[in-house]
């Protein structure tokens, strides 16, 4: 029983992890239906500019509970920043093409964002644990967890609910369900496709820059970090379903919890559990989990 | 028509006039020796190189001045000539980094090459730079399979395998904890951590043949959430908890469980820990028992030579030298010392350079490392371990209790391969000489 709810807590603080840096993505696939290979690249820059920023800011001051509001306040800044330099340079001059196309696209910027990341910060690591320990541990289960794992739990709670608000509460919401089923007609009546695509974008890049600067204070933010998370974040939404937010937290929530059971019971499978989960997951339902309803044109 | 048929000879000139440029600008660097160092300048290896990369600009800078001490005050360059170094980036793949290699040396006329950061680089070139027959001396990359499988000529390594680290820790864990009975560990699960993790348990298995395997794990590298795994080992409990992770990798997992009090439960040993300590300072847990890859460091023997080295590298680099920058040093060391003496005998050629180097020994910053294993290509030096800690008065990272073992206790003996010699319980290895350091 206290190996499951160890299991459990675990599970959660993983898959709330996950779903973070996937919501974003799954946002920009659902509605724009282009794959962005590059979301890896817009968490690390989330992340960078985070510890960027704490490093300045608590060069000569104690730790304190600004971490937040600096974590916040960058991620948004990184998001927007990256957000409209990549849709208003690169996307929307694609727009209309194959998704493969515009999958190379992103590859290509992948590729481009790296050396850009480099160039910036070069190959040293960067703390950021300001946040980290503010909040102290709580004892469970006779084990000590850090409180900020579940700052992180609480931020994608936060992060699933706004999303919800936004696509099912609100007119935009209503707005971008119409461009998801037909953006043609949705711009014959009188929707501004194109503004909306960009707002997406800049969305699902603040998601992920979020995603970033949440997690730079639970590690050293080192080059290579993209390139680590976008395959996860991969198998999330293909779990859960390209383009669907309840599959994307569905999905994390899966992996998550097999990861944390595999981790406690047989630890010499974590290295492929995810990818097993998601092969098993596409033979059932190829389509994912909360596929998008396949429209009929007549 | 006319300015069409002329343009098309002029752009045949103009690809000619390249060509040309190119052929005897490598050519036009008679004069110099052009070391090529193959590094690690992208991807998460990098981080811990970086510091590699920084010592070789520093020495290769002082050595063309001819601004080295004792025993290397012999005059500017290498036997006399100038170095140029050629910096290639390391990460890609294997079979991107043998295309570059060939390239390296068909193409651009590299004397000597060094560096290689990665393991499994080292492996796929030492063929191919026995094949080309040029100079090529390992500096980093530390897997005992180099010399182990395979007999080379063209081929050296100045730096110890990663055997060393493992025994020397096991005979650590055997003299500073000899009430342990449980061991767990947590290793990245790639080569590395998966030899690091076999030497060290079949080596602690010899000196504590009691000793119990409770808690493993095999997170993937660079996956950076390390909760769940955190939460298994503190379950587990046990005594003694090795991890080879390294750079960042390592930064995280300490950054995740110091917090959660893991190591208030376990004695941690990260033998890799050297290359982050300095960056992570107080955030290191207290008494994490770590290596530097031999002498290097911490643990480097007083000397003029690494007061030199140390103070240089300190004021150049705002940072105080790993073992990476220990090594890169140490590789042109042996390459100055090799050419000099091979310039005193009138020929610098690579087979009278690797005549000089074969079975050297060599002065370093980190002390006397020799060339004494692999006939004379592989190097050996002492090892030593340490228990690190925060000095808050002096505000810089410290070692306590440590303890120095002769490169013969560490080592196998010629001819045995390391795997079959730590099953053998390390048989014939001699010990005399282990001293508390400090």
């Amino acid at each position: 029983m206290s190996t499951l709810l160890t299991i459990l807590i675990d599970g959660l603080i993983y898959g709330a992890w996950l779903f973070l840096v996937a919501a974003g993505l799954t946002l920009i696939f659902g509605v724009m239906k282009v794959l962005n290979i590059a979301h890896g690249n817009l968490y690390a820059i989330g992340a960078y500019v985070a510890a960027t920023a704490m490093g300045a800011w608590f060069a000569d001051r104690p730790p304190s509970f600004a971490a937040f509001a600096i974590q916040l306040g960058t991620a948004m800044v990184a998001g927007v920043v990256m957000g409209l330099v990549l849709e208003r340079g690169v996307l929307r001059r694609l727009r209309g093409r194959d998704e493969v196309s515009l999958a190379l696209a992103t590859y290509a910027l992948l590729l481009v964002l790296d050396d850009v990341i480099q160039f910036i910060w070069g190959t040293s690591a960067y703390p950021a644990s300001a946040p980290y320990g503010l909040l102290g541990s709580s004892e469970i289960n006779d084990l000590r967890f850090n409180n900020y794992e579940f700052v992180l739990l609480a931020a994608a709670i936060a992060v699933g609910l706004l999303l919800w608000w936004l696509l099912q509460r609100t007119r935009t919401g209503r707005c971008l369900a119409a461009i998801i089923r037909d953006p043609e007609m949705s711009a014959a009546m009188g929707i501004d496709v194109e503004r909306l695509y960009l707002a997406t974008f800049v969305l699902g890049a603040v998601l992920a820059a979020l995603g970033g600067a949440l997690t730079a204070p639970m590690i050293q933010v080192a080059p290579g970090l993209g390139a680590e998370v976008i395959v996860v974040t991969f198998a999330v939404i293909v779990i859960g379903g390209m383009g669907s937010i309840p599959g994307a937290a569905v999905g994390a929530l899966v992996v998550g919890l097999a990861r944390a059971a595999t981790i406690h019971l047989f630890p010499f499978a974590e290295v492929f559990i995810v990818y097993a989960v998601m092969a098993l997951v596409l033979a059932v339902r190829p389509e994912g989990l909360f596929p998008q309803a396949a429209l009929r044109k007549i | 028509m006319k300015f069409k048929s002329n343009f098309r000879w002029i752009a045949v000139a103009s690809l000619g006039a390249a060509f040309l440029f190119g052929a005897t600008g490598a050519m036009a660097q008679t004069g110099k020796v052009r070391i090529a160092v193959v590094t690690p300048l992208t991807g998460p290896l990098s981080v811990v190189n970086g510091p590699g990369q920084n010592a070789a600009r520093m020495l290769a800078e002082a050595i063309n001045k001819g601004e080295l001490p004792a025993p290397y005050n012999t005059g500017k360059g290498l036997g006399g000539k100038e170095i140029e170094l050629i910096f290639l980036d390391e990460n890609g793949g294997n079979a991107k980094q043998v295309a570059e290699f060939r390239a390296l040396v068909e193409r651009q006329g590299a004397d000597a090459v060094m560096g290689f950061g990665s393991a499994a680089t080292c492996v796929a070139i030492a063929p191919v730079a026995e094949e080309l027959k040029v100079l090529t001396v390992m500096s980093t990359c530390a897997t005992p399979r180099i010399f182990e499988d395979g007999k080379y000529e063209y081929v050296f390594r100045t730096t110890g395998s990663t055997t060393m680290d493992s025994v020397a820790l096991a005979l650590y864990a055997q003299a500073r904890m000899p009430a342990a009975k449980t061991v767990g560990h947590i290793n990245p699960n790639y080569a590395l951590g998966q030899d690091a993790w076999r030497d060290f348990s079949a080596a602690l298995k010899a000196v504590k043949p009691g000793i119990e395997v409770v808690a493993e794990q095999w997170p993937t590298p660079g996956s950076g959430q390390y909760a769940a795994e955190i939460s298994a080992l503190a379950t587990k409990r046990p005594d003694i908890l090795h991890t080879s992770m390294a750079g960042a990798d390592l930064e995280a997992f300490f950054t995740q469980m110091r917090p959660r009090g893991l190591h208030e439960r376990s004695k941690i040993y990260a033998p890799l820990l050297e290359l982050s300590m300095h960056r992570m300072g107080a955030q290191i847990p207290d008494g994490v028992v770590f290596t530097a890859r031999g002498t290097n460091g911490l643990f480097a023997p007083k000397s003029a030579l690494n007061d030199w080295f140390t103070t240089h590298y300190q004021s150049r680099y705002k940072d105080a030298p790993v073992y990476t920058a220990y090594q890169y040093t140490n590789t042109l060391l042996a390459l100055k010392a090799a050419y000099d003496s091979a310039a005193k005998a009138g020929d610098t050629g690579t087979p009278a350079l690797i005549k000089a180097l074969k079975g050297r020994s060599i002065e370093t910053p980190s002390g006397t490392i020799r060339l004494a294993l692999g006939n004379g290509h592989q190097a050996i030096q002492d090892m030593a371990v340490g228990e690190a800690f925060f000095d808050a008065a002096k505000k810089t990272v410290s070692v306590r209790n440590a303890m120095r073992f002769p490169a013969e206790c560490v080592n196998p003996p010629e001819g045995i391969k390391s795997e079959a010699w730590l099953a053998s319980g390390m048989a014939g290895r001699k010990c005399d000489g282990i001293v508390a350091a400090k």
